[in-house]
């Protein structure tokens, strides 16, 4: 298969990972989190530190995943009463925190130099070398990630979340404990994002804090919600298109001058020419409060 | 085995004798064209299609494939995939970090890398890079020149928190340490950073006798350096790249560095005002780098690195280093009337 394919089946792969965890903060439980990249970027840092001091990957990748899970439940720790707006902005603050931190603290991150040469993974001593190997890897836990999801988001647990997102004072009338049911949702979310923050790393073999910046929160964002919230097949399309679109328009010849801008204003107009079709994105249940 | 020959030719240095060719040399250029950087890669790419205009009217063969690495990791890494596909002879990258993300691709291919506009010591990790852009080093040997002229004793720093921007600090603070100047303060920003007046204020709280300023938006900050600090203040060559302190009257009095194609009544600057009247300093790269690609292409002696020690183009004579870059002089040059003054000892 053509190597420029693969590339970008591996992209859909991580962003889908990105995305339908994202959906289940958002979406589900009905956490407006605009934090979502930072555990992105924990998961990303994490492996690549813990690769690159000798840690064998698979444990660097669950590590990454429960490192990114322990700073959800602390991000709902102090943010717990928190709804809406203002989540959205103590989220985002967090996000801002996590990139400040990146960048900062130079003896562990390296700041703005960035880590170079992280190495592609070794599975239980298989070396993946080349990008078909990474592809096949990055869809399995691709698949396994949206099985899992779907799992719980067709359970009564995500009936649950979606009852504590209408409803949360009716859940608690009903002595439903929904601090547990936050923590646990964005601890889950958490998890997985960091899980593709890892493959981002591994993948692309550099990482800086402007890997991980507010363009990148607008990305998933609008992931979610073109594909529409409460959907996990949505994101998993919209991660698809939005990541194939800007693609297409690189076959649009252009000359130099206008390439980058023009390519820029015609995803743009895409994206609101979708939105202004089905608001609600393509298959979305709810709308985004 | 065509870009196999660029990259010996490259690597290994060569006297240049022009021969026109009928293969056509296929080279893929990620620049970054659009976002934050993009002044920097639209310079560049005016720059390169300039000289595959003038290489063309000489019976040249060339084809650009051109990609917008947005001066982004990931973009980078996607962007040369795309080339991957239409396998160009040879790879043009420009802009630190987006260069780093595509260099073990790029190893992995075994393509010859030409780096522009990369800061960061990027060319020791691949063998088969050469890097046609300005040195770290540089901005230091034009402030030690400056500093012993003006005797200059003390020193406060403010400074981009950038890959590019630690790079040249870390011999910025080398020359200052050798030289006995006394740093009163340093100040590292971020560069979304619009607001700089309270750290500039700090810094000309420390009374240094200059305030040294890496930005790559030196606009930005050069009313706030100018309303808090009286004393001398130098910019790097940002202002002179991007033709800033043409822009506005607020370089009045600064000091800034200057390659000599910047310099009026040099041979390099009429040269280069000829040709690119409208573009930025950055087109000088992206036109030598595509004049030195393609002599190192066309050659017929094939000589040690060593034989081709410099390599006279719009940048001027510019040094080539055993370890496969370049170095470009700068002359520290005061700004007056929008234009720019040799500061004389």
């Amino acid at each position: 298969m053509n190597a420029y394919i693969i590339h970008l089946l591996i992209l859909i792969c991580i962003y889908a990972i990105l995305a339908v965890s994202l959906n289940l903060a958002v979406g589900y439980a009905g956490l407006l989190n605009m934090g979502h990249i930072a555990f992105f970027a924990i998961g990303a840092y994490t492996s690549a530190l813990l690769v690159q001091n000798g840690c064998p990957y698979m444990l660097a990748l669950l590590l990454a995943g429960v490192f990114a899970a322990v700073f959800g439940y602390l991000l709902i720790l102090g943010t717990y009463r928190l709804k809406g707006d203002y989540l959205a902005l103590a989220t985002l603050g967090f996000s801002f925190v996590v990139s400040s931190i990146l960048l900062n603290w130079t003896w562990l991150t390296r700041g703005p130099l960035g880590i170079p040469g992280i190495p592609k993974p070794n599975i239980f001593g298989l070396q993946i070398t080349n990008n078909a190997g990474f592809l096949i890897f990055a869809a399995v836990l691709c698949a396994i990630t949206y099985f899992l999801l779907w799992r719980i988001t067709k359970s009564s647990y995500g009936t649950a979340l979606q009852a504590m997102r209408d409803d949360e004072l009716g859940m608690k009338v009903l002595g439903k404990n929904t601090f547990k049911l936050k923590w646990q949702s964005m601890a889950l979310s958490a998890f997985f994002a960091g899980i593709a923050g890892s493959l981002f790393a591994h993948y692309i073999s550099f990482i800086d804090p402007s890997s991980f910046t507010l363009s990148e929160i607008i990305l998933v964002f609008t992931i979610v919600i073109v594909g529409g919230l409460v959907s996990i097949r949505g994101s998993f399309i919209a991660t698809v298109i939005i990541i194939l679109i800007p693609e297409v328009l690189r076959f649009v010849n252009m000359p130099s001058s206008i390439l980058g801008p023009m390519r820029q204003i015609i995803y743009a107009l895409i994206l609101l020419v979708i939105l202004f079709i089905r608001p609600r994105g393509l298959f979305g249940e709810v709308d985004l409060e | 085995m065509k870009y196999l020959a660029v990259l010996v030719m490259l690597l290994v240095g060569c006297t240049a004798v022009e021969q026109p060719t009928n293969t056509t040399l296929r080279i893929g250029v990620l620049a970054s064209l659009s976002g934050p950087a993009s002044a920097y890669g639209q310079g560049f790419m005016q720059g390169m299609n300039a000289a595959v205009a003038d290489l063309r009217e000489r019976g040249a063969n060339i084809e650009l494939i051109v990609e917008d690495n947005k001066n982004d990791p990931k973009e980078a890494v996607t962007a040369y995939e795309r080339l991957r596909g239409q396998n160009p002879d040879l790879i043009v990258s420009t802009m630190s970090g987006a260069t780093l993300a595509i260099l073990p691709k790029v190893e992995e291919d075994k393509k010859p890398l030409i780096m522009s506009l990369v800061v960061a010591d990027v060319n020791k990790q691949y063998n088969n890079s050469f890097r046609y852009s300005t040195n770290t080093v540089d901005n230091a040997e034009a402030l030690r020149l400056f500093i012993r002229r003006k005797n200059i004793t003390s020193i406060a720093i403010y400074n981009v928190n950038t890959d590019a921007g630690l790079s040249n600090l870390k011999p910025i603070e080398a020359v200052l340490e050798q030289e006995h100047v006394a740093v009163t303060g340093k100040e590292l920003f971020d560069q979304s950073e619009t607001s700089h007046r309270t750290a500039l204020l700090k810094l000309a709280s420390t009374h240094p006798q200059a305030l040294f300023i890496y930005s790559l938006r030196p606009d930005q900050i050069v009313g706030d350096a100018k309303a808090e600090y009286k004393g001398t203040i130098i910019f790097t060559e940002i202002p002179v790249m991007t033709k800033m302190y043409k822009q506005t009257d607020a370089f009045e009095g600064t000091y800034v560095m200057a390659p000599a194609f910047a310099i009026s009544g040099t041979r390099q600057h009429e040269s280069f005002e000829q040709k690119f009247p409208d573009a930025n300093g950055y087109a000088a790269f992206g036109y030598d780098t595509m004049s030195v690609i393609w002599r190192a292409n066309h050659t017929g002696n094939v000589q040690t690195l060593s034989t081709w020690k410099t390599y006279d183009g719009l940048l001027g004579a510019v040094p080539i280093t055993a370890e496969r870059e370049i170095h470009v002089p700068f002359t520290v040059i005061v700004v007056k009337s929008r234009n720019l003054e040799v500061v004389h000892g």
